[in-house]
């Protein structure tokens, strides 16, 4: 079995990451088998600007990576959050970086990733 | 087994445990600053008690609100949760103070893996393999040349009072090292106002590389295979994945007795994390350890 774990932040993946509080207008999780969320926030919630800029967790997990993979590119295509800007993005675009799919990488990867 | 617990935290992992203990029929109480009076954790505790304004240091880090919310709703243990005051020593010494049960490490435990140079002393001394390098400040260049020798090339040369990469130099063989040493002391001087050097071994192609492990109350520990973030920007974490891809069963068995043997070697109680640094030659470096609740949980 393999398991990936996506931070969903309430970032600006387009703008340095910097930070995005504000007020969530749409909140659509996805759902099936194999997809875990632990989040607390809803349609309405306004994210403080005070504290960590986590606003989801987002699991899969499969018989295999690959597996994980394509279920994580279906998780991510299905969550709508409006309102805020999220990492949503960055992570749907890691899941297509060819590093990435082959397992090939290290702590410097992020430091040579620009985002498309 | 606990009849109330006050979650002194906010968020998903707030959430998290108040969930499980539903489950367990185990009464909650939610602290709240003034910014979270409308969220989740607030609704879905038992009671719930505003312990301040929005800024940490007013509300989710203030001691004295905290345990004073335990006792006014009289919980009798804390779950603290991550970040905030899960790695707190004097959080954890405080509660047992107030006979409170604090789900977490003990003060001693978190003193013992609290600041780095600790950590690293501690687990030296344990037999758990870490980064090599110089014992301190290096004292001149005759130094820095035996230091290099007996660390390995290739070397990291840094600055003690460095940041942000300044003061900074990786040096692959002997012969660049005096080019290295003067330069680098130079840019520190210049930075810092302080020249003071360490060194370290420069780990090539690093990976972090973390074992979830968990300690019984009676000194045993056991490992729950390992999770890869190598995935980080400016050391947080973007995604995680288990197993690893870069993992085989020869350094999976390696790494998990060697955070068994970390957590052992402390009498750990509960969850925790050892992470570690792991090299293209798959050789891996004890960086520290989490003495809380993970935040990441991939499993499979």
């Amino acid at each position: 079995m393999h398991s990936i774990e996506c931070r969903i932040n309430a970032e600006d993946p387009y703008s340095n990451f910097r930070p995005a509080p504000g007020k969530i207008t749409t909140f659509h999780a996805p759902g099936g088998h194999g997809i875990r969320i632990d989040t607390h926030v809803y349609a309405g919630y306004m994210i403080p600007p005070n504290y960590d800029s986590m606003i989801a967790k987002l699991i899969t997990t499969a018989q295999t990576r690959e597996e994980a993979i394509n279920k994580m590119k279906r998780a991510l295509d299905e969550f709508v959050i409006e309102g805020v800007k999220t990492t949503i993005p960055f992570h749907r675009q890691l899941m297509d970086h060819p590093d990435y799919v082959t397992g090939n990488y290290t702590t410097k990867f992020m430091e040579d990733f620009v985002m498309q | 087994m606990f009849k109330k617990i006050l979650i002194a935290n906010r968020g998903e992992i707030a959430l998290r445990v108040i969930r499980t203990c539903r489950e367990m029929g185990i009464k909650t109480v939610a602290v709240y600053s003034t910014a979270d009076a409308e969220s989740l954790h607030v609704r879905f505790a038992d009671e719930a008690v505003c312990i301040g304004p929005p800024q940490s240091s007013e509300s989710y880090l203030k001691m004295s609100n905290i345990i004073s919310a335990a006792e006014i709703t009289n919980a009798d243990a804390i779950h603290p949760g991550y970040g905030f005051l899960s790695e707190n020593a004097k959080f954890s010494k405080l509660c047992e103070e107030h006979s409170i049960k604090f789900i977490g490490a003990t003060g001693e435990m978190i003193d013992q893996m609290g600041d780095k140079a600790n950590a690293k002393a501690t687990m030296k001394a344990a037999g758990v393999p870490c980064v090599p390098g110089s014992e301190g400040v290096i004292i001149d260049f005759a130094d820095c040349i035996k230091v290099a020798i007996e660390t390995g090339y290739p070397v990291m040369l840094k600055a003690s009072a460095g940041g942000g990469g300044k003061g900074m130099r990786a040096v692959w063989k002997p012969e660049d090292l005096k080019d290295a040493w003067d330069s680098a002391r130079q840019e520190s001087k210049a930075a810092f106002g302080n020249d003071d050097m360490y060194m370290e071994k420069l780990i090539e192609e690093p990976r972090h590389i973390e074992i979830q492990i968990v300690g019984d109350a009676f000194g045993k520990a056991c490992h729950l295979s390992e999770r890869d973030c190598s995935v980080q920007r400016r050391h947080q974490k973007l995604t995680e994945e288990t197993p690893s891809p870069f993992m085989t069963d020869e350094l999976r068995d390696k790494m998990g007795n060697a955070a068994v043997l970390a957590a052992e070697f402390i009498k750990y109680e509960g969850a925790g994390t050892v992470e570690f640094l792991v090299d293209k030659h798959r050789n891996f470096f004890f960086m520290e350890m989490n003495t809380r609740i993970q935040v990441e949980h991939p499993n499979y």
